[in-house]
């Protein structure tokens, strides 16, 4: 049997973390380290050190070798479609290896070959505006037009618009880091997109097929995603958040990051604008993204053509009142002096022409790229 | 009922018997009475555990957010009538506070129209049944053609289709000249009093 199994099951043992993984995979091929992490061997100085300190962990590994054997998780990986691959070989990704935080062991659906394009990276909060979402959504699209790799997590809001944008474009090959097993599409309402990335581009995990969404998991991916951009663009976020971890790691390896601003009220907005005030690169367009890779910026233009009816008076007052940050009703009529009447016909005109979304009672305005949200 | 999603699901359930039948059934070992139950439920909840707010505000996760939104059944909402959504004032709304119109007013206007319907169909604009909606609240072309939409695009379900047609109907008959007819304006307004709970997803007004 090939290394697989054995380094699959290294991963998929309970209580394993990326530094447990690396310690005892260092200068080791995966079946010493599997024997000496599941007491067939003698445990290093510093594995029994953590046995030692861990009371039990060594005789869970034991059990665990007898419940699920390499062979298992041969099998399973291979069943999930999903490839094992370890620091030494080949195929590993060239921008992780030497890396501080590189994961040992990389578990891989899909084609690792599109990461020898040029790599952006688009992450931001789940909890984004609809503007924020068209965003990130059109960035993805003409950045994926324009031949660049987009790399992202799965999560609903910014990091699902982004890749829908790429998966729009005909050439785009996106990346996806997630933090649970292969064989089970997480968050589910991304199910659609989670496919289409395995299919078009790659999916890559450290966690075995059969590893669940942990919340423990979610932050440790996001060394992974910033050790593959060559540019890091937050979209939106909040002023904590996963997304600001992902900086700081992108940072600590010279990653360019940029953000893109927003309204200074807008909560979903007071990471990103707090990123420029500390010097961040402001994104506005994808031109400015292509620039910072280098690239010759004028290639960008906007790639879909906007065939919305132009709004007349009245509609476009609210369009320009929804502008710059979502509004209610009530403000809505304040601001324009409609009627009630005429207002909600207004509405209704710019949610049928695409203009504008309802939010649970807060209308945003839209762009041409609000249908890929 | 303040805060109705903190309601057992059951509980609420077992309204939607009474609100549409006016009567209630209460069985013991020998005995059933039926007990008349008339009311007006008036009902108010946030829109998510944390109180939301604009977009991008919300702190619940999905799975919190799901089971919040689920303890209200869709058929429940679907016999509200009117679900408005009501946001905290911002600050320039607070200070530059005009004085609206009193309620004593509003409640000359209600009364005048619900005087207005007894006279009309001999009942309230509420206990108008599908088809004598069709004598006395006919809807014009372009009113037609948005329900057509909003039923089509799932938006809106038959049950929701009537409610509308009655709160058109009000919302005509508090006109200072009501007409027979049911225009667009008319179905929009009664549209947008149809809130959907969804506060972070992308919903219409479904039910």
């Amino acid at each position: 049997m090939s290394a697989d199994g054995y380094l699959a099951a290294l991963a998929g043992l309970q209580l394993m973390n990326p530094n447990r993984l690396r310690h005892v995979l260092h200068n080791r091929t995966a079946v010493e380290a599997f024997d000496m992490a599941t007491g067939v061997a003698d445990p290093s100085p510093v594995l029994a050190t953590i046995f030692r300190k861990n009371e039990g962990l060594a005789r869970l590994w034991r059990q665990q070798r007898a419940d699920h054997p390499p062979d298992f998780w041969a099998a399973t990986c291979a069943g999930a479609d999903v490839q094992v691959v370890g620091e030494s070989d080949a195929c590993y990704p060239a921008q992780l290896r030497g890396d501080p935080g590189a994961p040992a062991v990389l578990f891989v659906r899909g084609d690792l070959s599109v990461l020898d394009a040029r790599r952006v990276g688009i992450i931001g909060t789940r909890n984004a505006t609809q503007q924020g979402r068209a965003t990130a959504a059109r960035f993805g699209a003409e950045l994926a037009d324009a031949g660049i790799v987009v790399v992202s997590r799965l999560a609903r809001g910014i990091d699902a618009a982004a890749h829908r944008g790429a998966l729009h474009a005909p050439t785009g090959r996106p990346v996806g880091i997630v933090g649970n097993g292969l064989d089970t599409p997480y968050p589910k309402q991304n199910t659609d997109i989670w496919n289409e990335v395995a299919e078009r581009g790659v999916l890559i995990s450290e966690w075995p097929p059969g590893t669940r969404p942990d919340a423990f998991r979610f932050p440790l991916r996001n060394r992974i995603l910033a050790a593959l951009c060559e540019v890091l663009v937050v979209v939106e976020s909040r002023e904590k958040g996963g997304s600001l971890i992902t900086v700081h790691e992108a940072i600590n390896r010279s990653v360019v990051v940029m953000a893109v601003p927003g309204a200074v009220n807008s909560r979903a907005s007071a990471g990103t604008n707090a990123l420029i005030a500390d010097g961040v690169q402001p994104a506005l367009e994808t031109a400015d993204i292509l620039m910072a890779l280098g690239l010759d910026g004028r290639r960008a233009g906007r790639q879909r053509f906007d065939a919305r009816p132009q709004p007349s008076e009245p509609q476009a007052d609210i369009v320009a009142a929804c502008r710059n940050e979502p509004r209610t009703l009530d403000s809505l009529l304040l601001i324009t002096g409609l009627a009630l009447g005429d207002m909600a016909l207004a509405l209704a005109r710019l949610e049928r022409d695409g203009w504008i979304i309802e939010n649970g009672g807060w209308f945003e305005v839209v762009d041409e790229w609000a249908d890929l949200t | 009922m303040d805060e109705i999603a903190e309601f057992a699901p059951k509980v609420l359930d077992n309204m939607r018997q009474p609100s549409e039948d006016r009567y209630i059934t209460v069985s013991r070992a020998r005995i059933h009475v039926r007990l008349p139950a008339d009311f007006l439920l008036v009902a108010a909840m946030n829109p998510c555990p944390c109180g939301g707010g604009a977009p991008g505000a919300c702190q619940c996760n999905d799975a919190h957010l799901q089971r919040y939104v689920r303890r209200l059944s869709g058929p429940i909402l679907d016999r509200f009538d009117l679900r408005v959504n009501v946001h905290r004032p911002g600050v320039e709304e607070l200070l530059s506070h005009e004085p609206g119109e009193s309620s004593a007013v509003v409640a000359e206007r209600v009364a005048e129209a619900r005087r207005l319907a007894e006279e009309r169909q001999g009942c309230l604009n509420s206990r108008l049944s599908g088809s004598r909606l069709d004598e006395f609240a006919p809807i014009d072309d372009a009113g037609r053609a948005v329900l057509r939409y909003e039923l089509e695009h799932d938006r809106l379900s038959a049950r929701g289709y009537h409610r509308i047609r009655r709160v058109a109907r009000s919302l005509v008959d508090l006109r200072s000249a009501p007409s027979l007819q049911i225009d667009e304006e008319a179905i929009q307004v009664a549209l947008g009093l149809r809130a959907s709970l969804n506060t972070t997803m992308r919903v219409g007004r479904v039910a």
